[in-house]
């Protein structure tokens, strides 16, 4: 069993309607069965999220931390998730 | 009474003649361009969309919607405010234009300004308590809000924040 | 003329002299207008090695011929002078509404030389300008200044630019203000002080004419719609930046002795903008509305109310300073603000005094007898006050900038002063994210986060890329920073980076500048234009006797060193034989020569330069 804190900011949090929860995978789980997992859970809005944002692809790009690393889910997500690993779901930062 | 060299007095006696008129002069249902205030972020966009459509140019000093855009209003009311034409029944500025011009539209119940017969006189910007007309000083001509396009005026088609609408029934 | 005003103001401070003079053609075609017209009148009308504060210094406020339009972040002007801070040009953007007002006035440019024998402001009054007496208003703060001249001048449509006691005491990063828009970096507000310049004030009836409406009210619905999907701008403007580059490890923390921020959920504007905000604001023009004013309601703060904080101020007045307590911080950049002084370099240098008194190098007695310590919110205010009246010997010594001051109190504390070239260092992580090191380094005004704008493309990668990876730098910094100089010349607003970047200068910019001018450039011409005023602005830096050597030098010893030590940026740094790579590699991009940094003479000559002469000191 895998225990992970998952974090919703802005959108993510207005998909959810939570600011944080803690799930319960399975051994072994990947990033790419996590959010496999959350699309089932949360549908459309939250799916819809991760197909390609045309046009601005960089202001609004949805930003996955892993442990506060951020991942590149236009990649290879076969990323192993740890026990206690906690998983932000944000957007790319404008600021300064 | 002065906070940071504001005439507070002022300031009170201004919303306090607005509120008397209001009660005494305008009506709920009729067109006219209504504003949240709540909602109005003090961007201009309508002064600039209301100059394109009469001066097919950016010219905002000559936009029949006009924004204070603070930092007093802020400071103070906590909001922008926004000058356009309230479309008054009992129009102050049409009893007081001593040629005629400003007329109410019996079938809209717009206020126009008939160029034909203004002289710029300036006497409907005293009348006025909205301070929503304004005289062109290069034509010598006022002018104010008169609904460009009644389904969809340019304002409201362009505002960011859907803080402008058609206010009233008809 | 399309999308220009067509005229050149120019203001003689000390003889009173003032001309209104045609725009001239090439120069807008050689440099656009902005920051790149700007370049090009300092190269030719300043002479090398003036001092930032002898009446000789000039003062360009400019707009470009998207201001005044309907084009989205057009909101924007620009000051471009020589810095008391970093001794070189300088470009200091400003938002609000004065650019626009600007145009509407009959002016691209306001150009003001000399200096007042007292106290003056200037009031353009469409076609009227004058120069009038200040004499009453010196030493007021700036909203105090603005709503009186607009009464003196009997009219509320008046924008009005000002300094405050800051620019007047000449604190040398002291910012100029109009509305709650801060023209912040570089201390220009000290230059205009220097000349007795109070303030500005503008009004115009004129009008901006572009060559098809039609195509301009598409773009601008079209941008319009995807500010309004905008995930966090439209609700946020950029203050919950703090939480997630915090998240990432990267925030600025205690004078960046760790990057990460134990009390940054309670300054994130994800807590703070449910609680505190009252209402948008937005700059000219612009559908983003991305400005948040916020108000303390209760408590020892009661009463304050500023637009942001933004991240930058939450960075500075919060994570560097060590303070969580939102009202202090609020209470703290309103005092900035009514001052006029820059937040970022202002809890900078706060932060390297805090992290001096820790270390027993600043004792009791030269604080003031203030405990200087980090996470002291109370000091805050005292301290600011100080700065802007350069009281005590901690108010003098902090007015000078954190270059300086280490320089003066020494005892290895230049180490941690955390400034590149004189200004300090913006939010943005030079460790965390590689790609700063080099852009804080080579742009000419140092510690901005705009020189070389890695931002909109690093932030987002992942941790290897953004944080260890340093070959691919030297490329998208020298694309993002010509990028910038478009952007600076037309003017729009960074934070529409993600829409009109985010990486070169491209067909976004060109759409610009066709929809703004008529003019019709390809991408090679542009790309031409914005390599001209990086080798100007390179010649003029050559001129006054920087090279190689301040480039090479410029990070914080901090940056070269330590690790970040904690979190999940941990064991990140710049390694010294990275940056001297990158620094390496990012002149043959250039085209500069490796020894001294200079643009190399084909180069010049290809970009229609001439040689700058460098005078011998």
């Amino acid at each position: 069993m895998t225990f992970v804190t998952l974090e919703y900011t802005l959108k993510f949090r207005n998909i959810t309607n939570k600011d944080a929860e803690k799930v319960t995978l399975e051994n072994k789980a990947t990033i790419e069965q996590l959010l496999k997992y959350l699309k089932d859970k949360y549908g459309e809005e939250f799916e819809k999220e991760f197909t390609n944002p045309s046009g601005d692809k960089v202001s609004g790009t949805p930003l996955i931390l892993l442990n506060g690393r951020a991942l590149n889910f236009s990649g290879d997500l076969n990323i192993y998730i740890k026990n206690g690993d906690t998983i932000t779901f944000t957007y790319a930062i404008v600021g300064g | 009474m002065f906070i940071r060299g504001v005439n507070f007095n002022k300031l009170i006696m201004e919303q306090y003649s607005k509120i008397i008129y209001h009660k005494r002069y305008a009506r709920q249902n009729k067109m006219k361009i209504k504003v949240d205030l709540k909602k109005c972020i003090g961007c201009g966009v309508c002064e600039l969309a209301c100059s394109l459509k009469y001066h097919g140019a950016f010219r905002i000093s000559m936009a029949r919607i006009q924004v204070d855009k603070g930092p007093e209003t802020i400071l103070i009311k906590k909001t922008f405010e926004v000058h356009v034409c309230n479309q008054c029944d009992d129009a102050p500025c049409v009893s007081r234009c001593p040629e005629g011009a400003l007329s109410k539209d019996p079938k809209s119940g717009v206020v126009k300004v008939d160029e034909n017969k203004c002289i710029g006189c300036s006497l409907c910007i005293q009348a006025c308590l909205y301070n929503a007309i304004w005289v062109d000083s290069t034509k010598m001509k006022a002018f104010k809000c008169q609904l460009c396009d009644e389904t969809q005026p340019v304002c409201i088609n362009l505002c960011p924040r859907n803080a402008l609408s058609i206010g009233g029934i008809q | 003329m399309y999308g220009y005003a067509g005229y050149m103001l120019k203001v003689n401070l000390g003889t009173g002299k003032i001309s209104k003079e045609p725009l001239n053609e090439d120069l807008i075609k050689g440099y656009i207008g902005g920051f790149g017209v700007s370049t090009r009148i300092l190269y030719d009308s300043l002479a090398p090695m003036v001092d930032a504060y002898s009446p000789e210094n000039i003062v360009v406020f400019a707009t470009g011929p998207a201001q005044g339009t309907l084009i989205p972040g057009s909101g924007r002007g620009v000051f471009v002078t020589k810095s008391p801070l970093t001794k070189r040009i300088f470009n200091s953007n400003i938002g609000g509404y004065l650019s626009s007002e600007l145009k509407y006035a009959g002016y691209d440019f306001l150009v003001i030389t000399g200096k007042s024998q007292n106290p003056v402001y200037i009031a353009i009054d469409d076609g009227n300008v004058e120069i009038k007496d200040a004499s009453k208003i010196w030493g007021k703060t700036t909203y105090e200044t603005q709503t009186i001249i607009k009464e003196e001048l009997g009219d509320k449509k008046f924008q009005v630019a000002c300094i405050g006691p800051g620019g007047e005491n000449l604190v040398k990063y002291s910012a100029i203000i109009h509305n709650f828009h801060a023209a912040g970096r570089g201390g220009i507000a000290s230059v205009l002080g220097s000349k007795n310049l109070k303030a500005f004030a503008i009004r115009g009836d004129k009008s901006v004419e572009v060559p098809n409406t039609g195509e301009m009210i598409n773009f601008y619905k079209e941008i319009a719609e995807k500010c309004a999907k905008h995930p966090s701008l439209p609700a946020y403007g950029t203050t919950v930046a703090l939480g997630t580059i915090n998240k990432m490890g990267c925030l600025g923390t205690r004078n960046w002795q760790t990057e990460v921020f134990e009390g940054a959920a309670n300054i994130d504007g994800y807590t703070t903008i449910p609680k505190y905000k009252i209402r948008d604001i937005a700059c000219a023009g612009c559908p983003m509305g991305c400005g948040k004013v916020q108000e303390i309601k209760e408590g020892k703060y009661e009463g304050a109310l500023a637009k942001g904080p933004e991240y930058e101020t939450l960075y500075a007045l919060g994570s560097m300073v060590g303070v969580d307590d939102f009202d202090a911080l609020v209470s703290a950049a309103r005092l900035c603000d009514e001052y006029g002084l820059d937040t970022i370099s202002t809890g900078v240098s706060i932060a390297w005094a805090m992290e001096c008194f820790e270390k027993g190098i600043l004792t009791k007695e030269e604080t003031d007898s203030i405990d200087l310590k980090f996470g002291n919110r109370d000091a805050l205010n005292e301290i600011i006050k100080r700065i802007a009246y350069k009281k005590g010997f901690m108010g003098d010594l902090l007015a000078k900038g954190v270059k300086e001051a280490s320089e003066i109190i020494g005892c290895g504390s230049q180490y941690f002063a955390m400034h590149f070239k004189g200004l300090e260092l913006a939010g943005h992580s030079p460790r965390g994210v590689k790609g700063w090191t080099l852009g804080y380094s080579v742009g000419w005004r140092g510690g901005s986060h705009h020189d070389g704008r890695v931002h909109d493309i690093d932030y987002p990668k992942t941790f290897e890329e953004r944080a260890l990876k340093f070959e691919d730098k030297p490329e998208i910094v020298y694309k993002t920073v010509h990028r910038v100089l478009i952007e600076e010349s037309l003017i729009t607003c960074r934070l529409f980076g993600g829409y009109y970047g985010p990486l070169e200068p491209n067909e976004n910019n060109l759409k610009i500048l066709k929809l703004t001018t008529g003019f019709n450039l390809t991408l090679e011409e542009l790309w031409k234009i914005a390599r001209r005023i990086r080798a100007l602005i390179r010649c003029l830096e050559v001129r006054d006797g920087f090279n190689r050597k301040d480039d090479i030098n410029a990070p914080p010893l901090r940056i070269l060193n330590e690790p970040i030590p904690e979190g999940p940026s941990k064991g990140a740094y710049t390694k010294p034989s990275e940056f001297k790579f990158m620094v390496n590699k990012l002149y043959e991009l250039m085209g500069w020569e490796k020894d001294t940094g200079k643009p190399k003479s084909q180069v010049l000559k290809e970009l229609g330069l001439s040689e700058p002469k460098i005078r011998k000191n």
